[in-house]
């Protein structure tokens, strides 16, 4: 695998080439409600990225409580848990809440902004 | 012949689309990454230039050749059991990846998409040289770490910059989230660019008479537009920042614009894409990205266009 040249062995460990690496391939997220916390705070302004001085702590004023939710194995889809015959999807649009498709990664409750979930995580995420 | 569906359990975009599969009485087997290898199993073999073999739940098994599509939406990484070492668990990923991805990436089906083409189309570099190639208009762009290249594109464009990230649009610290939109840079805040050269960033000229935004999804071939006006100042920047402002609405593509979007789609060999532009007076329709595995249902929801039906029909047929 590392004669390929997508993978470099490092000290016994593997690490991936910058482009085009095998962690790229076949690329797997990290789950809605496993998105990562992190309580460290922000570094110095000489070491934080331009990019994030914009980042902006989520609007949390209109947060919506999501119904409770479970998988159903036979439909292999979500269900309203006190009404396991119900699609979780369809309940949600009759509760007029079609703001987006998507629930929040922190488990907090809809904020409307989950759009901006990432479509594609790759590994190095989590 | 089914349907095979990777997911998280999660995903009520894709709940609506296997719903619309059922009542067509097509076979669907839904599974996450994350389940394999403690809830889910493969015994694949080489059967002579194919995989062959089960895949299988506790509630329900698919051969590999049984199945004629996949959509590869959003599964998430795999679960290894609670007394794995560190160095194990990374050994048990790499061959999960390689062993359990590896056979599935190769199956010869329709891919909505296929994984690789799903990583390559995650690089926006990549995204917006081939939509330039296609003939879509793109913005004036700068990707860069050096803040004397941001001073003389800010002057190129007259001032006029936008900053995004170039990968996630989230960011997780001091124990919450923090979004990363769109930001229009003001003039002290290109006078200051401490941090730029700390790693790469994506500048932008910002389109400044922008009359609305369009969502633009393509389902194979099938192209469903939809305008999305903003009512707010922080909306008309980036909509995902205000839903109380949108309106929704249907609108109509300009044809070489559409075939600008089915030339990327082919360029980038894929099936699924739901594409951003903004449209300025001038009725120039700006690209800003492709997302690969993008949201649809709240478009559908505010317009009635049958996005779930076209992934159905093209997840059902197999073919496009």
């Amino acid at each position: 695998m590392s004669e390929s040249g997508a993978l470099i062995q490092r000290q016994g460990d593997q690490v991936d080439v910058p482009l085009s690496p095998v962690s790229g391939r076949f690329p797997l997220g990290l789950g809605t409600f496993a998105a990562p916390t992190s309580d460290e705070p922000e570094s110095c302004p000489d070491v934080r990225p331009y990019g994030l001085r914009f980042a902006t702590i989520m609007d949390r004023s209109s947060v919506e409580v999501l119904p409770a939710w479970q998988f159903c194995p036979q439909r292999q889809i979500a269900v309203v848990t006190d009404e396991p015959t119900k699609p979780w999807y369809r309940h949600w649009q009759a509760e007029g809440s079609m703001k987006t498709t998507g629930a929040s990664p922190d488990g907090q409750g809809s904020t409307g902004n989950e759009e901006w979930t990432p479509d594609y995580t790759g590994d190095a995420a989590g | 012949m089914s349907v095979l569906v990777l997911s998280e359990d999660f995903d009520p975009t894709v709940d609506a689309v296997i719903d619309e599969l059922h009542r067509r009485d097509v076979e669907v087997f839904r599974c996450d990454t994350a389940w394999f290898p403690t809830r889910m199993s493969l015994a694949a073999e080489l059967g002579g230039d194919r995989w062959e073999g089960p895949l299988v739940t506790e509630d329900r098994c698919v051969s590999l050749m049984g199945l004629r599509s996949g959509w590869y939406r959003r599964p998430t990484a795999f679960v290894f059991s609670d007394g794995m070492s560190g160095p194990e668990r990374r050994h048990a990923e790499w061959e999960a990846k390689l062993g359990f991805g590896g056979v599935l990436a190769d199956l010869p089906l329709l891919w909505v998409n296929h994984p690789s083409r799903e990583a390559d189309a995650s690089y926006k570099p990549v995204q917006l040289a081939t939509a330039a190639r296609c003939h879509l208009t793109v913005p004036p762009t700068l990707i860069t770490n050096r803040p004397d290249a941001v001073r003389r594109f800010a002057a190129d464009q007259r001032g006029h910059v936008v900053v995004k990230p170039l990968a996630y649009g989230s960011v997780f610290e001091a124990g919450g989230r923090k979004a990363i939109y769109t930001h229009a840079l003001t003039t002290e805040e290109l006078i200051d660019l401490t941090g730029v050269e700390t790693t790469a960033h994506l500048f932008q000229r910002a389109i400044l008479d922008k009359m609305f935004e369009a969502r633009v999804t393509v389902v194979g071939r099938r192209i469903f537009a939809a305008s999305i006006h903003a009512d707010s100042d922080a909306a008309r920047a980036d909509w995902r920042s205000d839903y109380d402002s949108l309106r929704i609405n249907v609108v109509d593509l300009p044809p070489e614009v559409a075939q600008g979007v089915v030339a990327f789609m082919d360029a980038l060999g894929l099936m699924f894409g739901a594409f951003d532009f903004a449209v300025d007076s001038d009725g120039v329709w700006w690209f800003f990205e492709c997302n690969s595995a993008g949201q649809f249902g709240f478009v559908e929801d505010a317009t009635g266009l049958p996005i779930t039906a076209a992934l159905a029909d093209l997840l059902q047929r197999g073919h496009v």
